[in-house]
């Protein structure tokens, strides 16, 4: 068990503004407000974007290297941005075309424009235009940008089935090999002022070949240090593995079904019934659908969540002596993905976590279209999409969204959907967690 | 206090170890990167929603934002951008930069360099939004944590840069 301190997880408002400020500044001083040495990248007259951005990567990939290797930040409570491959080659070469166009990129317009130039101003209201564009029509590509090349956390150590100290050693001797490659480059295309035939109002760039070589030096040494120490487990994404681990276990448990409450069963959580009996519980329903499903309709008191979300911190929350005992409801269109919620839930450690059986679509067949005897779906039926239509997001403003206590106890009393009582009394004193928490 | 000239920029190696030592502090304090694409969409469309909120509503990529009672603007990214603003002003007036100007190639007029700053940022709003994420929050933040899609992107954009470079050279050279 690491000692992981980190990421500490901050919400202080201030931050994030402390944040972009260093952020501005930096990409300022770097000369980043200045469209003609931002676009001299592409004439290979001044290499400064490629130097900026990959000495960046590299300096924090060894921080972060170097700080998880010590245990002092846990990798795996990261937010890394999921893999899309299919938006981001189609993003990517676009983007690439409106910066050779428009000379800038949206952070770097924001400090043009915020340090008085005006091209900076036009790109930046250009962005929002484009923003714009893509709110009203993306949506008639939706499923490409959902599930184009979608590889959720893919992280570059996984995916080429390398340690993560091999994979930063590579990205470190990479970037060497860019900046050695854009020293050259500017050798032969270069000019002291590269786009402007006047000279350069921020002084000439000062890059004579002794230091660099020194600092790259410095750096590669630094990094051979940190690579060296670094566990190859350094980063693995603890919570993953341990998803891994347990995965055959976790698939024995959710084929006996007996963790899949029925819809019935849930709708009595709601009203502190515990099959057809009163109890007393504290109850967590958490619904992994994605934001626009979730906004037509969900469970009332329910909250959204991702799996990306439970995998870090939102998932350890649940782990927390305070969680011991509540009950917590996992839920998804189907079940696919509140099953994979689960595992991941189990792998923090988290006990009395149940998946709500068939989930909202059985939810809604049952309670909005009163097919009491309707069952989940499987096989190819189990999409985990939306089978329902809703004419309006109104999110939890239905009555289905709660049926009433009274047709509760009502189709209980008559036995009008029979199930099978999953949910287990929890008691004040209930073990805090049944496994590696 | 005030020199004659601007100050010089950084070397590029040091202010990318600066920037990378910020976005370090930045996933260590909040366990999240840098961003600033997303926070100039929060902020449209915080504006679509004032003009038209029950459009917002019914629209998908809108409503995960802002649709019923979000509020878009209640996001770390939106007083990202907020900061980078100041950042970038207080920098840019501290070493004498800060001079209302239009910086363009030799050979474009004013008018039609800030016209193709409004087409560049048009097209780059486009896909940031289409990629998640621009060069703030995709190449650098994903490609300093080595997601395996921010790589791809980060290739993808200097791959788009360079096959227009050459056509449009006349903008900038």
């Amino acid at each position: 068990m690491t000692l992981a301190l980190a990421p500490f997880g901050l919400t202080a408002w201030w931050l994030p503004i402390l944040l972009g400020i260093a952020f501005g500044a930096v990409l300022e001083r770097s000369g980043f407000g200045d469209s003609r040495r931002l676009a001299a990248q592409f004439y290979f007259t001044e290499m400064r974007v490629l130097k900026v951005m990959f000495t960046a990567i590299v300096t924090c990939l060894l921080w972060i290297t170097l700080a998880s290797t010590l245990g002092l930040l846990d990798f795996g409570a990261l937010s890394i941005n999921p893999t899309y491959l299919g938006t981001a080659v189609v993003g990517g070469l676009l983007l690439g075309v409106g910066f050779v166009i428009g000379g800038y990129c949206p952070g770097t317009s924001i400090v043009s424009a915020s340090t008085g130039k005006v091209d900076g101003m036009w790109f930046l209201g250009g962005v929002g235009l484009g923003v714009f564009v893509f709110g009203e029509v993306g949506g008639a590509f939706r499923t490409f940008y959902d599930t184009a090349g979608y590889l959720g956390r893919a992280t570059l150590p996984e995916t080429l089935g390398l340690p993560f100290g091999v994979v930063v050693a590579l990205v470190v001797v990479l970037a060497a090999g860019m900046f050695w490659g854009a020293t050259v480059l500017e050798r032969s295309f270069g000019s002291p002022s590269p786009a402007s035939p006047r000279a350069s109002p921020a002084g000439a760039v000062r890059s004579s070949l002794r230091p660099a070589l020194l600092r790259g030096g410095g750096v590669l040494a630094l990094a051979a240090v940190v690579v060296a120490f670094a566990r190859p487990a350094a980063g693995g994404g603890a919570v993953e593995e341990r998803v891994r681990l347990l995965g055959a276990e976790h698939d024995a448990v959710l084929a006996a079904r007996t963790l899949h409450l029925d819809p019935l069963e849930v709708a009595g959580l709601l009203h502190q019934q515990i099959g057809g009996k009163p109890a007393r519980f504290h109850l967590v329903l958490l619904d992994v659908r994605g934001e626009s499903e979730f906004n037509r309709f969900h469970l009332v008191d329910a909250r959204r969540t991702t799996l990306d979300s439970l995998r870090g911190d939102g998932g350890r929350a649940f782990a927390d002596p305070r969680y011991a005992t509540s009950i917590k409801v996992v839920m998804s269109d189907d079940e696919a993905a509140a099953e994979a919620a689960w595992r991941v839930l189990r792998a923090h450690g988290v006990a009395h976590a149940y998946v709500l059986a068939g989930g909202i679509d059985l939810w809604l067949d049952v309670f909005r279209d009163g097919r009491l005897d309707a069952l989940p779906a499987r096989g190819s039926e189990a999409t985990d999409r939306m089978r329902h239509a809703f004419p309006s997001s109104l999110g939890d403003r239905f009555p289905f969204a709660r049926p009433s206590e009274d047709s509760y106890l009502r189709w209980m009393r008559t036995k009008a959907r029979p199930f099978e009582v999953r949910v287990k009394p929890v008691t004040k004193a209930g073990k805090a967690s049944g496994g590696c928490g | 206090m005030r020199r004659t000239g601007p100050a010089p920029y950084w070397n590029a190696y040091v202010g990318g170890a600066v920037l990378g030592t910020v976005l370090f502090a930045s996933f260590l304090l909040t366990g999240h990167g840098l961003g600033a694409s997303g926070g100039i969409a929060r902020v449209v469309v915080a504006g679509q929603k004032v003009v038209a909120p029950d459009h917002v509503d019914r629209t998908a990529l809108l409503a995960e934002m802002a649709g019923g009672t979000k509020n878009p603007l209640d996001a770390w990214v939106v007083l990202g951008i907020l900061g980078v603003a100041l950042g970038g002003a207080a920098s840019g007036w501290l070493a004498g930069r800060w001079r209302l100007e239009t910086f363009k190639g030799p050979r474009v007029s004013k008018r039609a360099r800030w016209l193709l700053a409004l087409a560049g940022g048009t097209i780059m709003g486009f896909a940031a939004r289409l990629a998640r994420g621009c060069t703030s929050g995709q190449a650098l933040t994903g490609g300093a944590t080595l997601a395996v899609g921010s790589w791809v992107f980060m290739f993808a954009v200097f791959g788009g840069g360079y096959l227009l470079a050459y056509p449009l050279r006349r903008l900038w050279k």
